[in-house]
């Protein structure tokens, strides 16, 4: 099965099978990668972490893909399960290195939120507002921030010359989200679309 | 400041703050800054959802991770394990004994070489390419002058390239700004501290005064000159969100050299 029928069958298939599906296709040549390039030799129980890693790749190619947030892929499903993944060891990496730090936890708010504020109804709001910024920033901001990807591979998947240029753009993006969602006023002029 | 405007330097922190990447001091000072600044809670309120709530999975989508990862173990427990790859063959002994001797050599080098100077290096890992305004994006562009040669962080020749173009009239002189960064990434911070102060003294790119005195500040730190560098980094304008926040952060530092 083609990666764009995987991909429709993720999109439009309420039920498990196209997950399933995309499971049984990718599962051996991404547990290869991780195993072979990027979890050491050394490390414990190499086998078991690569399917963690694995795992957890496809259960965020799948949340963003069935939310809508990323609607077409610019490269091979495995190599968004491979980067996604690599990015998550990493980080597993990061968080052994620095114990107080973990990413999937919030750190402490700056400010005490008002009364009344709906987490679930900002959530909405901002991914509408990502929607207005067009096909180019959303595409940008998702791969960032809900693919957890790395520069370096954003900048190859989505065109951009490197990882500095993907990095400027995405500032700018957030910039314009920033005034589109009334922390900024708008001020400056970026339109990376 | 007014109520209506959270200021850019501050909207960089918080996003470093909610990227774990905001240094423990950094972080007490943005408090201490928010306590000070009452009128901002709103506005802060509103940029901290974007990334507790906005850019962070909600309570539905955790709930459908752990039910997916139950499933996708199960469906896990019943595929057969993949074989690791097989281990590379191990180098011949000749070879072992070769990487032994460059070793040994790059072991007496580095035990030998002078003293590193600590604000040299906290310059050096400071630097950072600065990205061009105009610059073109794409994977199709191809080098062709010092502008795309610097675009590419090809430092050794763009620095060159530039300062040639600028004396000749072909491009404008805030390139000399580019020029400057570029002798910087070649290590030429003499030429680099030139360049730049050639061009802050101009008074001609009030805009881009901040970058100046950033890439300027880390060249008189390259050069040993920590007093200078300082001045450079404490005039910084508040400009550029990154760099009022790499600045911030390299005084830091310098300061716990002390």
């Amino acid at each position: 099965m083609s990666d764009e029928a995987l991909l429709a069958g993720l999109r439009d298939s309420g039920d498990d099978a196209a997950i399933h599906a995309v499971y049984r296709k990718y599962r051996d040549p991404c547990l290869r990668f991780l195993v072979g390039r990027i979890i050491p030799p050394e490390a414990p129980n190499r086998q078991d972490l690569a399917v963690e890693l694995f795992t957890e790749a496809l259960i965020i190619l799948v949340e963003n893909v069935r939310s809508g947030r990323l609607t077409e892929l610019t490269a091979r499903l495995d190599t968004y399960l491979n980067a996604v993944a690599r990015n998550r060891y990493r980080k597993l990496q990061r968080r052994n290195r620095e114990p107080n730090w973990d990413p999937d936890r919030l750190p402490e708010a700056l400010v005490e939120p008002p009364n009344g504020s709906e987490a679930e109804e900002v959530r909405q709001e901002v991914h509408r507002k990502m929607r207005e910024l067009g096909p180019r920033c959303r595409q940008l901001l998702a791969h960032f921030y809900f693919l957890q990807l790395d520069w370096a591979t954003i900048a190859e998947v989505l065109g951009y010359k490197n990882a500095a240029s993907a990095k400027t753009n995405k500032a700018k993006c957030m910039a314009r989200l920033r005034v589109s969602y009334g922390v900024s006023p708008p001020t400056k002029s970026n339109d990376p679309n | 400041m007014t109520p209506t405007e959270l200021p850019e330097a501050w909207a960089a922190e918080i996003e470093a703050y909610y990227a774990g990447e905001l240094s423990p001091a950094a972080e007490a000072d943005l408090r201490q800054r928010l306590a000070h600044h009452p009128e901002l809670a709103e506005l802060v309120f509103r940029e901290e959802v974007l990334y507790r709530d906005g850019l962070n999975p909600g309570p539905a989508a955790l709930a459908e991770r752990q039910r997916l990862r139950q499933n996708l173990g199960e469906l896990e427990r019943n595929l057969p394990p993949v074989m690791a790859p097989a281990h590379r063959r191990r180098p011949p002994v000749r070879w072992l004994a070769v990487a032994a001797g460059l070793l040994l050599v790059v072991l007496a080098w580095w035990l030998l070489r002078p003293a590193e100077d600590p604000t040299a290096r906290l310059a050096t890992e400071a630097f950072a390419w600065l990205p061009r305004q105009d610059a073109l994006l794409g994977p199709g562009d191809e080098v062709r002058d010092g502008r795309t040669l610097y675009d590419v962080q090809r430092f050794e020749e763009a620095y060159p390239a530039l300062r040639e173009e600028v004396a000749s009239g072909t491009i404008d002189s805030i390139n000399l700004l580019y020029a400057g960064v570029a002798a910087l990434g070649a290590k030429e911070p003499a030429a680099a501290r030139e360049l730049l102060t050639n061009l802050l003294q101009s008074g001609r790119y009030p805009e881009d005064e901040a970058a100046i005195r950033y890439y300027l500040g880390l060249a008189e730190l390259q050069l040993g000159n920590r007093a200078a560098a300082v001045e450079q980094l404490n005039a910084l304008p508040d400009q550029d969100p990154q760099l009022t926040q790499r600045a911030r952060e390299l005084l830091q530092r310098l300061e716990s050299l002390e």
